[in-house]
């Protein structure tokens, strides 16, 4: 196990390379470039003074050259300074880092919390009056477009109920709570967005999980398992369950990506101050250092979510051997 | 005591049978009309400690009749007549005292030993389930329970062994681990449903002489269900040959050979390859088992006998008795 986790570590290496190379090289093609911005359109702006901006920020140099300094930078951890506001990408990235973290992995949490019960549910009532309204509950998840649903509850809750707060992560009077207050307010701002966000994502999970099960519990050792008497219950929530896991296994793994990029739409309807907001304003600002940091921290998690998959896997099955 | 009979309560049980099966229908009804039959007036009973021996083609309702003894009818199946064990009536009983029931007072081992076994849980885990399911014990006494059980059916190296998951077991040792399981919590009945099909030879023989061991230590009685003729003959009491989903014969070993009456058990015994015969080709019976949906009028084996007669075409022959273990429903016996 050990020996596998350390070669599948050195194996990412060469991949989180090419990620890099890839975003770096993708980045420097867009048209325009972070100088252009304040010099392109501006005829006060001297070819000597350009020269010099361009210069200042190392963007005058041969395009493998900037990338092997920022590589010779990241090797000692340091993600440079943000062009926009010259501030550390570090610290960017960290003051956003808990806001999407915290958003996203609740929201993940909800939804393999009830997505799975639900997705069991469905599959021991098959073809039942009940099984038919989770699937046509799920439908509605999945073909409701959640930006318009969002906005949709957005006015009933906090506009005409006025129930929930309509967007933010704390109120303006946050700082005058007490501990217990201040919990309550977080609490409250995020009833709306983890619930929208887990939305559309429980309802696949919960069609994955009863589609599996379908298939599992058709196996012989199902009708083993009933033949030794055991309740319904434990036969499915634990005979085929367990079975029925591993596909998705694999969505836990490809969801640990989203847990930390954020939902850039969801961030912006909820003015929720996370990380797909800073990637959009590094992106639309021609924010290099920023953009890749964010794309290193990002690569660096997808890979370790492969990894965490795969150890998953076989913790899950003891066939699978790794 | 003449009494007891009359006295308001006494358990009246009729006759020594440990299960006895009378006019079973099983039925899945279709997307339109009346759907399938696939069991049609299936009935047999079985005394304790003997042993019984469905045998049939495939498809002629021998698993569904086992499976209807457990309650475990794929749905949407549905289930007809009348299956006592120990004078308790099985057919409509709630699914909870079913669950009590199997596994405890009735096992059944079914057929693929190679996807019996769950294959993300170790044979403890699948094996102390079942007792603590069934029994108020630890579940230490449990896990030594297992053990025991294990070695009963001759897995070496017991202790060792539970901790492997089913895909670290032979085909053979699965089976064994299997019948182990059926047998934990001592049941009055097992239902053994083809038990040595997916076993070659030698292990088959091996299974079968356990099976008779163990039977003769805890009395208990066995539905041995099978296509092949020898292995029933070998270890029943007594044998019923089934036929689209009718006992179509009754008999026993001593006189299956000699003295059977249906035409498809003479069949049956033909198309038996013998070492020292002659010929170049096996005799077979001509033809297919009916389709449960077309089912023939009449005797349902008419379109492949070589005694048919006329009334065979039209009329459903009854079951006639010879003596208390043999009966046959045929109008023109071999």
């Amino acid at each position: 196990m050990l020996k596998y986790l350390i070669r599948r570590l050195l194996l990412s290496l060469p991949i989180l390379f090419g990620i890099t190379v890839i975003t770096f090289g993708i980045i420097h093609l867009t048209p325009g470039g972070f100088t252009s911005i304040q010099m392109d359109m501006n005829p006060n702006v001297s070819p000597d003074s350009a020269a010099r901006l361009q210069e200042l920020y190392d963007l005058d140099k041969p395009l493998y050259q900037q990338y092997v300094l920022w590589v010779s930078r990241l090797l000692r951890l340091d993600f440079g300074r943000s062009f926009l506001d010259q501030r550390l990408v570090i610290a960017k990235i960290g003051e956003r880092l808990p806001a999407t973290l915290l958003l996203s992995g609740l929201s993940i949490f909800m939804i393999f919390l009830l997505g799975i019960p639900l997705g069991v549910y469905s599959a021991m009532h098959h073809n039942t009056r009940r099984d038919r309204v989770i699937t046509m509950m799920t439908f509605a998840g999945y073909s409701i477009p959640a930006f318009w649903l969002a906005l949709l509850c957005m006015l009933l809750f906090s506009v005409i109920l006025d129930w929930l707060p309509m967007s933010g992560i704390r109120d303006i009077d946050h700082d005058f709570l007490s501990p217990l207050g201040k919990f309550w307010d977080y609490v409250l701002h995020l009833i709306l967005p983890v619930t929208i966000t887990a939305f559309g994502g429980l309802a696949s999970i919960s069609r994955y999980t009863r589609g599996n099960m379908l298939e599992v519990v058709r196996q012989d050792y199902i009708r083993t398992a009933r033949a030794k008497g055991l309740a319904k219950n434990r036969v499915y929530y634990v005979h085929a369950l367990k079975n029925a896991l591993l596909p998705i296994i694999t969505i836990i793994g490809l969801a640990i990506p989203g847990l930390i990029g954020g939902s850039f739409i969801f961030e912006t309807i909820f003015a929720w101050p996370g990380m797909g907001r800073l990637a959009y304003d590094a992106a639309f600002g021609f924010d290099y250092p920023t953009i890749m940091g964010i794309a290193v921290i990002g690569a660096v998690l997808t890979l370790l979510g492969n990894i965490l998959a795969d150890v998953l896997y076989a913790l899950n099955d003891p066939r699978i051997r790794l | 005591m003449p009494w007891t009979h009359a006295y308001p309560g006494a358990i009246i049980v009729p006759d020594s049978s440990i299960l006895s099966v009378k006019d079973l229908v099983v039925a899945f009804p279709g997307v339109s009309g009346e759907g399938v039959q696939v069991v049609r007036g299936c009935s047999f009973s079985i005394g304790r400690g003997k042993t019984l021996g469905i045998v049939g083609e495939s498809g002629c309702g021998k698993s569904i009749t086992a499976l209807s003894i457990l309650g475990l009818v794929p749905i949407p199946g549905i289930i007809q007549g009348s299956i006592k064990y120990q004078g308790q009536e099985l057919v409509g009983l709630e699914e909870k005292e079913c669950e009590k029931l199997r596994g405890a007072e009735i096992s059944i081992v079914f057929q693929d030993p190679s996807t019996a076994l769950n294959p993300v849980f170790n044979l403890e885990q699948q094996l102390v389930e079942t007792i603590l399911r069934h029994k108020n014990i630890g579940s230490r006494e449990a896990c030594d329970m297992a053990i025991e059980s294990l070695k009963q059916v001759d897995i070496p190296d017991p202790q060792k062994r539970i901790k492997d998951y089913p895909h670290q077991l032979s085909g053979g040792m699965k089976q064994r681990v299997l019948i182990a399981m059926a047998l934990l919590c001592d049941p009055s009945c097992l239902i053994l449903d083809e038990p040595t099909t997916a076993l070659d030879v030698t292990v088959q023989a091996q299974i079968l002489d356990l099976i008779e061991l163990i039977q003769r230590s805890k009395n208990m009685s066995i539905i041995l269900i099978s296509h092949d003729l020898g292995i029933i003959s070998e270890i029943s009491d007594e044998i019923a040959i089934m036929y689209a989903g009718r006992i179509v014969e009754t008999t026993c070993p001593s006189e299956i050979i000699n003295s059977h009456r249906h035409p498809y058990t003479k069949g049956l015994i033909e198309s038996i390859p013998k070492i020292d015969s002659k010929k170049k080709k096996l005799k077979t019976i001509s033809g297919f088992p009916p389709d449960p949906q077309e089912m023939p009028s009449g005797c349902p084996f008419h379109p492949r006998c070589t005694r048919r007669l006329e009334k065979c075409v039209k009329l459903m022959p009854p079951k006639t008795l010879v003596n208390d273990n043999m009966s046959y429903a045929c109008w023109n016996p071999v």
